[in-house]
């Protein structure tokens, strides 16, 4: 299938050999340390120290790492919690974010610009760990699930991008809605939304990666090892670069290697995230006026 | 076994290093005792008077294979006694929540409801035991939000390399002053509190007064561990005696188009102990104290650490990831490095390994006269209380701390290292051996808390290898070098150190990989002192 | 937003006729707006509670400020934490190095997302177009640790590269530890790392483009390349100029972790950063005070740098992140 649009000409056939080539390169820089991550993780000990740390192409195939990673771990918990946490998270702080955004969008309209500098501000000044962890505890939320999603729902960046996709909707559409007698919050429904999936789509992936990938938070937050997602869990077992060591110690059991472990957490860390990226991909190639021009 | 705990630690001690900060690590962890100590003596007038140490009664053990000393060499056994004797008599705990902190290395440990270890020792105990775990990496950023928003759980244990900013101010702040209960023969209550040696109290003796229960550590600091196979294939000494014999170790085993070098990391530590300069300070008759920079060997090691590194006897990775622990021992034992500096607890690793052929080095002087080898700080943890004058409370807190202290091989040691018969641990041939199950489930870090001298028993690995270790520790226990600073208090030192020790790491390194003349050292050694060393030195004098 | 003379305008003025009649009373505004009101309270609610009043703890800079002792019984220093900072020759030189390593990362990193993103766009074959797309973004994913750890395999002084070239009796390179070229090395590592997750904000500007424009523009006969220069590029150009402006924002911020992981390799002059400097000289032995009036001066530095970033964006007629 080809999609080209009819207005774009036929390219050289050289131009396109380059183009290939070009983006083949760029995808094996890109996709060797994966197989880096996914070879090492299924080595044997011999093969990692003939290779010095990491191998590259594994010559025989043992899968005792994933076994070590969820036999009797709390692993599988942790990743029923950070998928719980992340799509919670997303919804919540996606919404507040678009709605903001839009809410910030109209220049004219009151209070808007004492409310953006507000926003802007926090851009720049961060504060501290300590003052941070006094108000999450005095809002009660220490040891529950909200302490991981509420504290960073908002962030100054993601709005600022959802104002500017915004901002940039043909004012038409604003201006026909407004005719027919549309509210705001029609408006966001009918005009809006449907404008920016594209956008709503990337930022939703910024926050959810932002989620998936926040260790910090329930570092701080969360005494309750049980409530731990999977970040905090793999923390301790990449920087615990000594994990197989007592095992060692059992006669008969040879433990898989530090690296394969760290390596095949990191592939079951990946994995997820993964798995939601093509979806968002098509929202994000979508002509956006395609849309709006029939809605 | 303890040997595992031990292991456990320091190791892991030295991979946050590794994780961190790959290079400046090494020099951290060289010595365990080098940058991290934690305060004892004077310091704060508010104290009370000075109490005496616990009293030191040996505690009841079984009898090991070889006998360690009061000095610090440790006991070898062959295996864990499964007959051990019981040292603990009547109820310990009151049923009630036991909330305590406790730093951890490995992961998580599996909720009570799965968790029969955890189960057993709640039973054992009589308690319901509540772990806040704190991953090791995480130490210094959870712990100040917990104490800013006073959510310490009623029972911390504190890591001492971790170095907590202000500990006596905080201990005498928010914990309890157990001098009453353990000072002098009070201990004596405890028994297996006895057991623990001084080098251990010293850790949790802070502004004269006892605020905690130390887990000891070896007294040793660092090792080289050689792999003899490499070493005499290629023809060299394993162990040279002097320092023209330790370079023409390094330069015979070092083969680069084999890939085979002698060292990986940073052996600065290594070589100041073998020019014979002091262990961090020396006190003067007259009270004053020097530090080690000072001391006039101090250049001339690194100027030698330098020219070993110009010399090519070093793994080209040196300056980057080498310190990366897990890669470097990949690389020693895959024969690629033909030694490594680490501290004693990596010994474990070493030794659990049934393939690998290894010695440890002795130390020895420059001219092949006396050796000297610097002392660690004898604890790993301490653990406390926080502010209560309930004396049944304190007292089951000493209770808990007495039964987790029990020696190696007694009852109460093998309920904390075993677990549950069947689901923790097997017995095969007479010997209890952990499951993967047990394993996991200790995670708990209860056993990380307390506890008297370690000890050496690796049966799972290649024979002998204990005693390899005991007797380097028989020739190395005459050569030990106290830091004489170890336990006295100084305000700069504990807020100011980890920053001006950076500042010398730094320029140690610069030295060693070349990049700065070793006559530069002069001038950092000067920015260190009017940056805070010369202050360090006067508050050492005043310590009492 | 500045519009090509040539091609049609690709939005129509920005100012919208409801919203230019001024001298609305207020209660109508008021009345008028409040849905929009509305729409900003959770965000400005939950920014006020995390950020704002947490803010108010900044005030610790001016403290030796000591955990268990509180805000309250921590000892008034006044600016001496500023003092002490300034007076480090060794704060000088993480600035320095912090600066240059923005510019070097501003030069050229950030063009590489948008050339990837534009390149990506005239792949036809939509198989093609999502495997890269879905490809790329990987790296992002790696941690510090890693990837750290895979250049050292590959570039290591015993990498892959120069045991090769030992091998052959060709004399090694020196590239993780040579403190001359290490802040390149650290833009490479980080192009490689991030440069395809941060296509995906441009790919969203380019999709937002109207088609119409590129068949207004062939029509009148402009090639490929044209094109990309009164269509494409314009149309990315506000997108661009905001990330621009947000990147400056954060200018003294250089990956930490990052070069964390590296300092040691080439020593601190060269790679000493801001947030290496106060990770050593204020978190490792809790002087808190110390970090937080670190903190604050990032903030000053890049509140000015922000305000003359969006001034020189109006004047050169763009958007920015806000107008006055």
């Amino acid at each position: 299938m080809n999609t080209r649009p009819v207005w774009l000409g036929k390219p050289r056939p050289i131009a396109i050999a380059l183009k290939a080539l070009a983006l083949t390169l760029i995808c094996a820089v890109v996709v060797f340390p994966f197989l880096v991550v996914i070879s090492t993780s299924i080595a044997t000990q011999q093969q990692i120290d003939a290779n010095g740390g990491y191998v590259i192409w594994p010559t025989s195939v043992s899968f005792e790492a994933y076994k070590e990673i969820f036999n009797g771990t709390q692993v599988s918990r942790s990743i029923v919690i950070s998928v719980g946490v992340t799509a919670v998270g997303t919804a919540f702080s996606l919404a507040c974010t678009v709605l903001a955004a839009y809410g910030l969008s109209r220049r004219q309209s009151l209070f808007q610009r004492g409310l953006l500098s507000f926003v802007l501000f926090t851009l720049l000044f961060a504060p501290g760990m300590i003052p941070v962890y006094l108000m999450v505890k005095q809002l009660g939320m220490l040891n529950t699930y909200w302490s991981l999603i509420i504290p960073t729902a908002v962030s100054a960046f993601n709005i600022v991008i959802v104002r500017g996709f915004i901002q940039a909707i043909p004012h038409e559409l604003f201006d026909a809605a407004r005719m027919d007698g549309a509210g705001e919050w029609r408006i966001l429904r009918s005009v809006v939304l449907p404008n920016s999936k594209a956008v709503i789509a990337v930022v939703g992936l910024f926050i959810a990666v932002g989620y998936w990938n926040n260790y910090f938070g329930p570092l701080l937050y969360l005494n309750d090892t049980e409530m731990w997602p999977l970040q905090l869990v793999m923390r301790t077992f990449v920087l615990d670069n000594n994990v197989t060591t007592n095992a060692q110690a059992i006669p008969g059991y040879v433990a898989p290697p530090a690296q394969s472990v760290q390596m095949a957490l990191v592939a079951i860390a990946t994995l997820p995230i993964l798995c939601v990226y093509p979806f968002l991909t098509k929202h994000m190639s979508k002509g956006m006026l395609t849309g709006a021009i029939k809605g | 076994m303890s040997s595992r705990i031990s292991r456990r630690s320091l190791l892991r001690s030295a991979g946050l290093a590794a994780a961190l900060a790959p290079f400046g690590g090494a020099l951290a962890a060289c010595g365990s005792g080098s940058g991290t100590r934690s305060a004892g003596g004077g310091g704060s007038a508010s104290a009370g008077q000075a109490v005496p140490l616990p009293t030191y009664v040996p505690p009841n053990k079984p009898k090991p294979l070889y006998e360690g000393t009061a000095q610090g060499v440790m006991d070898v056994y062959e295996s864990f006694p499964m007959d051990g004797p019981k040292t603990v008599t009547g109820p310990v705990g009151d049923g009630t929540d036991f909330n305590v902190m406790i730093m951890t290395y490995g992961q998580p440990a599996p909720p009570l409801e799965e968790n029969v270890y955890w189960q057993l020792l709640n039973k054992e105990l009589n308690l319901n035991i509540k772990p806040v775990q704190v991953p090791f990496a995480d130490f210094q950023t959870k712990f100040p939000a917990l104490v800013a928003g006073d959510d310490l759980p009623e029972f911390v244990s504190v890591p001492i390399f971790q170095n907590v900013s202000r500990l006596p101010q905080l201990a005498e702040a928010q914990f309890t002053d157990l001098s009453e209960y353990l000072s002098g023969d009070a201990v004596k209550k405890y028994p297996n509190l006895a057991g623990i040696q001084e080098a251990g109290w010293l850790n949790g003796y802070l502004n004269g007064r006892i605020y905690g229960v130390p887990r000891s550590d070896p007294i040793f600091s660092t090792q080289i561990y050689t792999k003899t196979d490499v070493i005499e294939a290629a023809g060299a000494n394993p162990q040279p005696k002097n320092l023209q014999e330790f370079r023409d170790l390094a330069k015979a085993v070092t083969d680069p188009k084999a890939g085979v070098y002698a060292f990986g990391g940073n052996i600065a530590g290594f070589l100041q102990m073998m020019f014979g300069v002091p262990n961090k300070w020396t006190r003067k008759s007259d009270g004053t104290f020097v530090s080690a920079y000072e001391h006039e060997a101090f250049i001339p090691a690194i100027a030698e650490l330098a020219a070993l590194y110009k010399s090519g006897v070093f793994h080209p990775d040196t300056a980057t990831l080498i310190e990366n622990k897990v890669q470097r021992d990949a690389l020693f034992r895959s024969g690629k490095l033909a030694m490594v500096h680490d501290g004693n607890r990596a010994f474990g690793i070493v030794a659990d390994d049934r393939e690998l052929v290894f010695d440890i080095m002795l130390p020895f002087g420059k001219d092949g006269g006396d050796a000297v080898h610097w002392t660690g700080n004898g604890a790993y943890a301490i653990t406390m209380i926080k502010k209560t004058t309930d004396k049944k409370r304190i007292d089951m807190f000493l209770k808990v701390l007495d039964y987790i202290s029990a020696p190696f091989g007694t009852r109460e040691s093998f309920v904390i290292n075993y677990g549950v018969e069947g689901e923790d641990y097997t017995v095969k041939d007479g010997v209890a051996v952990l499951t993967t199950r047990g394993q996991r489930e200790q995670d708990l870090g209860m056993a990380y808390i307390a506890g008297g001298p370690q000890v050496l028993c690796n049966p799972q690995g290649t024979p002998g290898v204990d005693k390899l270790n005991y007797d380097w520790q028989q020739k190395v226990v005459s050569t030990l070098l106290p830091n004489p600073a170890e336990h006295l208090y100084s305000q700069t030192y504990n807020t100011k150190g980890a920053a001006l020790q950076k500042q010398m790491d730094d320029a140690v390194v610069a030295v060693f990989l070349g990049r700065e003349p070793a006559s530069s050292l002069t001038a950092a050694i000067q920015k260190w002192k009017s940056g805070g060393g010369d202050q360090m030195a006067r508050e050492y004098a005043q310590a009492r | 937003m500045a519009v090509n003379q040539t091609l049609p305008r690709v939005n129509p003025p920005p100012e919208n006729k409801l919203h230019t009649q001024r001298k609305m009373p207020f209660l109508t505004k008021l009345w008028r707006d409040s849905p929009l009101l509305v729409m900003v309270a959770p965000a400005v609610l939950i920014l006020l509670l995390f950020t704002y009043i947490p803010l108010l703890g900044s005030v610790i800079a001016f403290m030796d400020y000591v955990p268990f002792l509180g805000f309250t019984g921590s000892e008034w220093v006044g600016w001496a934490n500023f003092s002490s900072l300034f007076s480090d020759t060794a704060f000088w030189n993480a600035l320095w190095n912090t600066a240059q390593i923005t510019l070097l990362q501003i030069v050229l990193f950030f063009p590489v997302p948008i050339l990837l993103a534009v390149l990506l766009n005239t792949v036809a074959m939509p198989m093609a177009k999502r495997f890269v797309q879905s490809v790329i973004y990987l790296p992002h994913f790696l941690s510090w640790v890693i990837i750290v750890a895979l250049f050292q395999q590959v570039l290591g002084g015993n990498g892959v590269l120069n045991r090769f070239l030992l091998t052959h009796d060709m004399s090694p390179f020196e590239i993780m530890s040579n403190p001359d070229t290490f802040k390149l090395l650290l833009t490479t590592q980080a192009i490689w790392k991030d440069a395809g997750w941060g296509t995906i904000i441009f790919l969203a500007a380019i999709a937002a483009i109207n088609p119409g424009l590129y068949e207004a523009a062939t029509i009148d006969g402009a090639g490929a390349w044209q094109r990309f220069w009164h269509v494409t590029l314009p149309g990315m150009r506000p997108i661009i100029v905001l990330m621009l402006i947000l990147r400056l924002g954060d200018s003294l911020t250089v990956g930490f972790e990052q070069i964390l992981l590296q300092r040691d390799a080439v020593g601190p002059g060269a790679a000493e950063v801001l947030d290496t400097f106060t990770y050593f000289n204020g978190v490792v032995d809790g002087s808190w005070g110390t970090a937080t009036a670190a903190g604050l001066l990032k903030g000053v530095v890049s509140l000015l740098l922000v305000l003359a970033a969006n001034k020189l964006a109006h004047r050169l007629g763009e958007e920015g992140v806000y107008r006055r």
